[in-house]
């Protein structure tokens, strides 16, 4: 049985006919069109479908929209402002940490996920940190050196700015 | 990949809890974290008419901790919460070590550790660690609370001692010794995202005295459908001071209890052979967090 239960996705309330066995990957790309969170293996494996709930990163193939009510839901969409894009994505885009681009997205709220909670890690703490992600394309190298240019603050938000300026 | 349609229940405390399980019974599974449980339904066979969600239950999420009763954890506290729990780091250190390896940082904070225990999987990883730390379970139910040792709460693969009606409520264990070191050792083949193939944990209290061997716990995992205490190989060590001939004695009799399975990932007989050196570096390690 479907009923309305309230998201707040990427800052916006949002009222969604969901039913139980609704996952929350499947509201936002099906329902909400944001197609930018993938679903790769959808067991909790490749990560391709993270997103950040409650400022911490989570699999959004595995957690049931319904039980989201009250939470405060990121996806890719939301980490740029006003056209400029997030510190972590302007590096990764950058560094050529992406290529294929199928798990960037998810990469990118893990590394998200992971600065939240530890805003200076070490490479061995990066490298842990996104284990959870796999990339098939990249050999990680390039990841991996995109998140520590973002520590090493070579992409704090002013200097973001000035090359969207530019 | 869809998920096999079913009614969500979210209660909100423990009274709830007990009254939808006493009434759907064996028609309903938990949901802790879904790390586990999701997975199994979108595959063919778990089918539950009902996933009655433990989240808002905030008795069942607590950590807490004091010199005098130890550690309990509630059963659906998140694995990065515990791990985020300074007396775990400190004192629980095979625990930590366990609750580290079970996946990447996307599992500990959604997982929880009553999920890995009821799930009852013969590779989880944190049953050995809370078994080498004496841990009890508290179940519930509309009938009240019953105790029990970890160790016989799991019965064989996916089997615990649950009953109709019956929730986790909370794990529990006491504080180590002042003297007492441990570790978990696990093996496996690449470093994240996978499942050991073998594991061991060890709990050691040494005599401050003489530095024999006072205590000891040593738990096989993964080679066996539960984790397995090679009782034979505590005995031959406690009251000893550590010395090598003995401990190879001690390896040979936990190859010899471990019960492991061939399969596509490791045969019997080479996990019978990395155990041992798994419970000695586990053992080395233990003693030396007790000597420090």
């Amino acid at each position: 049985m479907q009923q309305v239960v309230q998201l707040n996705i990427n800052g916006s309330p949002y009222e969604i006919m969901v039913a139980p066995n609704d996952t929350l990957a499947d509201v936002v790309r099906r329902k909400l069109g944001l197609t930018g969170t993938k679903l790769g293996c959808e067991q909790g494996d490749c990560g391709a479908c993270t997103v950040l709930i409650d400022d911490k990163s989570q699999l959004s193939c595995l957690t049931l929209a319904i039980a989201c009510e009250g939470k405060d839901i990121r996806t890719i969409e939301g980490l740029e402002s006003n056209g400029t894009l997030d510190p972590i994505q302007q590096a990764i885009l950058e560094k050529n940490g992406v290529q294929c681009g199928f798990c960037t997205p998810g990469v990118i709220m893990s590394a998200k996920g992971l600065l939240n909670d530890n805003p200076q890690p070490t490479r061995e703490e990066i490298k842990v940190g996104l284990s959870g992600n796999l990339c098939r394309c990249t050999g990680y190298e390039k990841i991996i050196e995109a998140v520590e240019a973002v520590v090493d603050g070579e992409y704090s938000d002013d200097k973001v700015s000035q090359v969207g300026a530019e | 990949m869809y998920l096999p349609k079913f009614q969500y229940l979210a209660p909100q405390d423990e009274a709830e809890l007990a009254a939808m399980l006493a009434e759907h019974g064996d028609k309903a599974r938990i949901l802790a974290g879904g790390t586990d449980l999701l997975v199994q339904m979108k595959a063919p066979g778990l089918r539950p008419e009902f996933l009655i969600d433990i989240k808002d239950v905030a008795e069942l999420a607590s950590i807490d901790f004091d010199d005098k009763s130890g550690l309990t954890v509630g059963a659906s506290a998140k694995l990065e919460a515990i791990l985020d729990t300074p007396a775990v780091a400190d004192k629980y250190h095979g625990l930590y070590q366990a609750i580290e390896t079970i996946g990447a940082r996307q599992i500990l904070t959604m997982g929880s550790m009553g999920g890995n225990i009821c799930n009852a999987s013969p590779a989880a990883d944190t049953p050995p660690a809370l078994v080498s730390f004496g841990a009890d379970v508290t179940i519930g139910s509309a009938k009240g609370d019953r105790t029990m040792a970890l160790e016989n709460f799991i019965l064989d693969n996916r089997k615990t001692a649950l009953e109709t009606g019956e929730y986790l409520k909370q794990i529990s264990m006491p504080t180590p010794a002042e003297n007492s070191g441990s570790a978990y050792h696990h093996f496996r083949v690449r470093g994240g995202m996978e499942i050991a193939m073998v594991a061991a944990a060890v709990y050691v209290e040494a005599d401050p005295s003489d530095k024999s061997v006072k205590e000891l716990k040593i738990v096989l995992g993964v080679v066996g459908p539960t984790p397995i205490r090679a009782v034979d190989a505590e005995e031959m060590l406690k009251g000893q001071a550590p010395n090598e001939d003995l401990l190879a004695k001690a390896l040979d009799s936990c190859a010899a209890a471990s019960k492991p399975i061939d399969d596509f990932r490791a045969s019997a007989e080479y996990r019978r052979e990395i155990l041992k050196v798994l419970v000695q570096r586990a053992y080395d390690e233990a003693c030396v967090r007790a000597a420090n």
